[in-house]
């Protein structure tokens, strides 16, 4: 678990997460124009953010969900499934097969989305993470045996992931409602619109058979969720609200990924500052 | 006369350049303070946690001396209720100070305990208009490294408080903050109901991390 703040802050766990997460997605979760996370260096007129929260008791701060409700039905529905479902396959997976091959399944998963990151990486116009991303595919491809071994990895061109969700949002598209997908879990409109994005990029949509895309979407999530089985047990015992906790994790990690873990945010709007300057407001207030 | 001019402006140029590295070399310093505060308080808990010889007991206490003394546990305490803070009366208030020191320390020294031998390292200091960022890095045996954030603010006097921390994006104080103040809503604003869900929580040790397997 992560130094700072337990288990959510698994890095690895951040890392591994990804739009199509099916049912790992349950970690993750929340949209909002928040409260604290939000000081746009672009906009400063958002520095009065608190202020006007703090006028309005309709308006919850940090919450960007008009349909919660709708959200909390769908949330507790995936979650019993999850219980029920989910998290036994899950756990049966990770008991039954060794990690050398639940490794390979990952890198062979990983390996076959590449086209759907570089072209991400392309349209964020971050050319070293394109090269990256294709290095690894040729590498990977080729002296992984198809992509069962990472052995770019080993040589140094670390595994990324982008989505089409994350790309909108370089471009400054803002995330919209926040949104509990059936199965899928925590998301919100652009990242949803961003899953459909991705179907487009991904050239095996064009070729494969919807069963073998089906199946390499539900082994994603198995493997996902089987390498988050404790945090995630943790996180709903430690959280008073697990709902507004998901959404809320869910919010500062596409925040996060999307300024590809640099705190000092680009210009680009939407973007925000993990510690804004001026949200110490509230704590003063006594 | 050409060699003097060259001299001379080779001269100035050292001089512009000495003055110059000298104004960088202070504004570096202030903003290092801070960093140099983590650094300590970093070997000074590692020193502390990884202290075999004394009973779990005195550990847990030295690691609450150690977390009310560098944490601005109040003021994060405070911040993580929101608006519903104002609203509170005194009692509960305090009720609720007491019981989020209790949930940092139980939920922070394991995890503090796991990291203490890791490689901690401090890659660089920003400084905000009221606060400094240090940007570290933690590396665990076998693990992925992970960036966590510390956010410093100077205290009146002297010294630092460690007012939030963020792993990989995710903020402290943001991430509880969305939690109560959204449970607050739904029990009506009431923090005696909440000090309540969360003392029994303490009890049966649902904040502490459980091994991963």
């Amino acid at each position: 678990m992560g130094l700072g703040i337990l288990s959510e802050i698994n890095s690895g766990l951040i890392k591994r997460l990804s739009a199509f997460a099916a049912v790992a997605i349950f970690v993750t979760g929340c949209a909002s124009q928040p409260n604290s996370t939000l000081q746009d260096e672009a906009s400063t007129s958002q520095d009065d953010q608190w202020a006007q929260t703090e006028g309005t008791t309709a308006v919850e701060e940090g919450t960007n969900d008009p349909i919660e409700t709708v959200n909390r039905f769908i949330f507790a529905f995936n979650d019993a499934a999850d219980t029920l479902i989910f998290r036994p396959v899950a756990e049966g997976y990770r008991f039954l097969v060794p990690a050398p091959i639940r490794d390979s399944v990952r890198n062979f998963i990983r390996n076959s989305y590449s086209p759907v990151i570089l072209a991400n990486d392309l349209l964020q116009g971050d050319i070293e993470k394109a090269e990256n991303t294709f290095a690894r595919f040729l590498i990977n491809t080729v002296a992984g045996a198809g992509g069962l071994a990472d052995v770019a990895g080993q040589a140094g061109h670390e595994y990324h992931s982008e989505d089409f969700g994350q790309t909108m949002g370089t471009w400054g598209v803002s995330e919209g409602p926040y949104l509990v997908l059936p199965i899928l879990g925590p998301s919100n409109l652009r990242d949803g619109v961003g899953l459909i994005g991705d179907a487009l990029l991904d050239p095996l949509t064009y070729v494969a058979k919807t069963e073998t895309l089906l199946a390499r979407k539900v082994t994603d999530g198995v493997d996902k969720r089987s390498r988050n089985i404790e945090t995630l047990d943790e996180l709903k015992q430690d959280s008073i609200d697990f709902y507004a906790r998901v959404r809320s994790l869910y919010h500062q990690k596409r925040v996060n990924e999307i300024n590809d873990g640099e705190s000092e945010p680009t210009l680009a709007p939407g973007l925000t500052e993990i510690f804004p300057e001026d949200d110490d407001q509230v704590s003063l207030v006594d | 006369m050409k060699l003097i001019s060259r001299l001379i402006s080779n001269t100035t140029a050292l001089l512009v350049g000495a003055a110059l590295s000298l104004a960088i070399t202070t504004t570096a310093r202030a903003d290092d303070d801070a960093g140099l505060f983590l650094k300590s308080l970093q070997e000074e808990a590692v020193s502390q946690l990884s202290d075999e010889s004394i009973s779990s007991e005195e550990r847990e206490q030295q690691f609450r001396s150690l977390l009310t003394e560098n944490f601005d546990i109040s003021g994060i305490a405070k911040f993580v209720v929101g608006k519903y803070w104002r609203k509170a009366e005194d009692g509960p208030r305090s009720e609720f100070m007491t019981i989020f020191e209790d949930i940092m320390v139980q939920r922070f020294l394991p995890t503090f305990s796991k990291y203490a031998g890791s490689d901690f390292k401090i890659t660089k200091v920003v400084k905000k208009k009221s606060f400094y960022i240090v940007f570290s890095k933690v590396k665990t045996e076998g693990g992925e490294p992970a960036q966590i954030l510390w956010r410093i603010q100077a205290k009146e006097n002297s010294g630092f408080v460690i007012t939030d921390i963020a792993a990989e994006g995710i903020s402290l104080r943001s991430t509880y903050k969305s939690d109560y103040t959204s449970a607050l809503k739904s029990l009506g604003g009431d923090l005696s109901a909440l000090n309540g869900k969360l003392r029994k929580k303490i009890k049966s040790g649902d904040f502490a991390p459980k091994e991963n397997g």
